[in-house]
């Protein structure tokens, strides 16, 4: 699966990012933090100026989890159902 | 503020209302998935094609949080994941990919850039003959105004 490499570098180094960067959305390609941005669009922009068009991770450091997203109809199978 | 008004119609029953239809169909648009703004000028200046919009429709979902794209429509397009959602399931939790795009709405005059949607597996969506390639959600309809009148056999939506 794309962007293994940088879940698992932000999961690891989760501390030291919240320490410099928390409430940032922090932009990660491979095993290195490219630095901290005030939006996600700053941050993708930054992201394919220094990158290219390539998978990067995009991530607003903070310790809760992102809420779950959710799409039922389509999880479950009930998309184009009919009474 | 752009308006979109849908109506079902019976055929050859003049404009007689069609709850039928609205009930088979679920409100549908007409959608382009396009390469958004910064990749297409990314594209652009390094002097590579901006691969072209993908149409078909999308379905207006109350039930989903967020807005879900085809992924093999988002694998077209070029665009690249910058993230990953959790998404809750009838098997527990999976890991999504998000891409940035841009929907546009042709018919209804609205477009749309997303830092994020959900890359989701729409393959064989089909309603009404309509290939379904998007699930508009309520990240989408928090910034509009939804009316669904079954018995009218119409929905409108203004953004």
């Amino acid at each position: 699966m794309p962007l293994e490499k940088e879940l698992a570098y932000y999961a690891e180094h989760l501390e030291e990012i919240l320490a410099t960067h928390e409430g940032q959305f922090v932009l990660i390609r491979g095993e290195q933090l490219a630095g901290g941005f005030t939006t996600d669009r700053e941050a993708y922009e930054a992201g394919l100026k220094r990158y290219g068009n390539e998978p990067f991770l995009i991530r607003r450091a903070q310790r809760q989890e992102d809420e779950l997203a959710h799409y039922p109809a389509l999880v479950l199978g009930i998309l184009h159902a009919h009474p | 503020m752009p308006i979109h008004n849908h109506f079902f119609r019976r055929p050859n029953q003049g404009q007689e209302p069609a709850p039928e239809g609205l009930l088979g169909a679920g409100p549908l648009l007409q959608v382009q998935v396009e390469v958004p703004q910064a990749p297409a000028a990314y594209l652009s200046g390094q002097g590579q094609p901006i691969p072209g919009p993908q149409s078909g429709w999308a379905l207006i979902d109350t039930g989903a949080t967020r807005t879900c794209v085809d992924k093999d429509v988002l694998t077209k397009l070029g665009v690249k994941p910058t993230g990953t959602v959790k998404t809750g399931t009838a098997a527990g939790q999976v890991e999504q990919l998000l891409y940035p795009a841009k929907l546009n709405f042709p018919v209804a005059g609205f477009q749309i850039e997303f830092g994020s949607v959900i890359a989701v597996d729409l393959r064989g969506q089909t309603i009404a003959g309509a290939n379904v390639v998007v699930l508009v959600g309520r990240d989408v309809l928090a910034r509009c105004l939804l009316v669904y009148n079954g018995s009218a056999g119409m929905f409108s939506l203004a953004m």
